[in-house]
């Protein structure tokens, strides 16, 4: 992968075994460690795994959702297995990583609570600012790591051609890990930017100042203050201008549709109870046709349930339930 | 009837898919209509004002006649402006959509359905993204789909010479194929220089 960019039509393979290593090669080394393992089964990383399989070295068996594995057990760390690449314990991660492994596993979940949180919430969100910051703290890292290991592979010469492919691979599969969690990383950005766009007139009023205040970060103030200006003004100068000067508002509140529409908060959303309330019981107050009625609501930890966003909110913001539909 | 051409603008938005020719003649008729519906709205509250001042007594059907006739008027003012401003904000959105899905290059070339404005328009809106994607230090803008693998094979569409790529020189020559990373010409298959094969 890293010298043969040019390269007109290569298979993964290709790249994977670039060298003068063949297939057959690999294979052979693979047999060779089962037998001296004595195991059948060669637990070898799935390349198709979900963000994050292969950057927390350490798993925990019963992992939070949504990370557990299929078969319980994800990669695992072997300090002392150095020599032998294809070992099942093989870790991908180099062992002086900074980030604690569990900790950078806490992180990406908490990044993708906030993506799912953030996308079917009516409202915006506070912004995920540890998270964020964390998350592009540990791309940054890996990226650096896995420059830093190119450079010595390339300077390090003839070396042992097993372990030069199977860094190859490592690194091909470390670097995909990477570009999928920026991904996840990128739909934050965008899914919040979306609703800002479509919310900025409300955000911008003095109705929502206090969410603009509180919920958006220092860039995304500054893009929901720009996107409205150029939005009006895009409006004044195509249609706006044309007409009489007392007609030319953008916030009109007539007794039927009110211009600036604050966010939809009775809309309902589905979520999942990640730790009940104290008592497993949530006492909602409904409102409906000027009546308050009392309404208890039953919650064991990993039930789905639809409800009032108005009502999810408070839990959704302490972290007791996550927004699923 | 009033309202009638604000509503085509709208239907014309809803029938199509992508980004329809700009209506302006539809703009400036829905804005001269509106400045005429406004007109006899003026018109008639200044005429009952008169006649009030005149301390003439108006019986209950004339006033009946003008509450209505002021009503109908300035709802059709209001629905027109909600069409007209609905319309432009749809084709903004779209415009913004455009803008992500294909990179501003490529967004920008189809500025033969865009008003001058909305060319403008999408220029600006390009920069206050760049702003933000400085600001956080990441380009939010690349690649709209998860990536499923980190290498693709593409077809080169355009002699482009010589790119370099942090892995080395990337020689793009009308009609090879190379297997490459994703990240360095995903801008190249947004300008249509490269075709992504799909296996």
């Amino acid at each position: 992968m890293d010298e043969g960019s040019g390269a007109p039509r290569r298979s993964v393979l290709d790249d994977l075994l670039s060298g003068d290593q063949d297939f057959a090669r690999v294979r052979q080394a693979e047999q060779r460690n089962r037998r001296r393992q004595g195991q059948n089964e060669i637990d070898v990383p799935q390349f198709h795994g979900r963000p994050g399989d292969f950057l927390d070295a350490t798993r925990p068996n019963s992992g939070t959702y949504p990370y557990t594995n299929d078969n319980g057990h994800g990669v695992r760390a072997g300090a002392d297995e150095k020599d032998a690449p294809y070992s099942s314990n093989y870790s991908l991660l180099t062992q002086d990583a900074v980030f604690q492994p569990d900790e950078a596993c806490e992180d990406i979940a908490s990044l993708y609570r906030a993506l799912w949180n953030e996308q079917y919430a009516p409202e915006l969100l506070p912004f995920a600012t540890d998270v964020t910051h964390d998350m592009h703290e540990l791309l940054e890292y890996q990226e650096q790591l896995l420059d830093d290991e190119l450079h010595e592979t390339d300077g390090a010469g003839q070396r042992d051609a097993e372990a030069v492919s199977f860094a190859q691979l490592s690194r091909l599969l470390r670097r995909t890990e990477l570009e999928r969690l920026r991904y996840v990383l990128r739909a934050y950005h965008r899914v919040r930017l979306r609703k800002i766009e479509r919310t900025a007139p409300f955000l911008l009023s003095s109705a929502g100042a206090h969410t603009l205040a509180t919920r958006l970060s220092e860039p995304e103030r500054d893009f929901a203050t720009s996107y409205l200006t150029l939005l009006e003004q895009h409006l004044t100068s195509s249609f706006l201008q044309l007409l009489p000067e007392r007609l030319r508002a953008l916030d009109d509140k007539d007794d039927t549709v009110a211009m600036i529409a604050p966010p939809h908060i009775d809309a309902y959303v589905f979520c999942r109870v990640l730790e009940p309330p104290p008592g497993g019981v949530l006492r909602l107050n409904n409102d409906a046709g000027g009546r308050e009625e009392i309404q208890e609501l039953r919650m064991s930890t990993n039930e789905i349930i639809c409800m009032r966003y108005r009502s999810a909110a408070p839990l959704v913001l302490a972290k007791q339930l996550q927004l699923i539909f | 009837m009033h309202g009638q051409r604000a509503f085509e603008l709208v239907q014309q938005l809803r029938m199509s898919v992508g980004l329809p020719g700009y209506d302006e003649a539809g703009l400036k008729e829905v804005a001269s209509e509106m400045r005429d519906l406004h007109g006899v709205l003026v018109e008639s509250m200044q005429q009952m004002q008169r006649r009030v001042q005149h301390g003439e007594a108006l019986d209950e059907a004339q006033v009946r006649a003008i509450q209505c006739s002021t009503v109908v008027h300035l709802r059709s003012v209001q629905r027109n402006k909600r069409c007209a401003l609905a319309y432009l904000v749809n084709r903004a959105r779209r415009i913004q959509m455009q803008r992500w899905e294909l990179g501003a290059t490529a967004a920008a070339r189809s500025d033969s359905c865009m008003s001058a404005q909305e060319a403008d328009f999408l220029r600006k809106y390009s920069d206050i993204l760049g702003e933000y994607c400085d600001a956080v230090q990441l380009d939010v803008t690349a690649e709209i789909q998860p990536p499923s693998d980190l290498l693709i094979e593409v077809r080169v569409q355009e002699d482009l010479g010589t790119v370099q790529t942090e892995d080395g020189a990337m020689h793009l020559r009308r009609g090879t194929s190379l297997y490459v990373k994703r990240g360095d010409v995903e801008h190249l298959i947004r300008q249509g220089s490269l075709e992504q094969v799909q296996n």
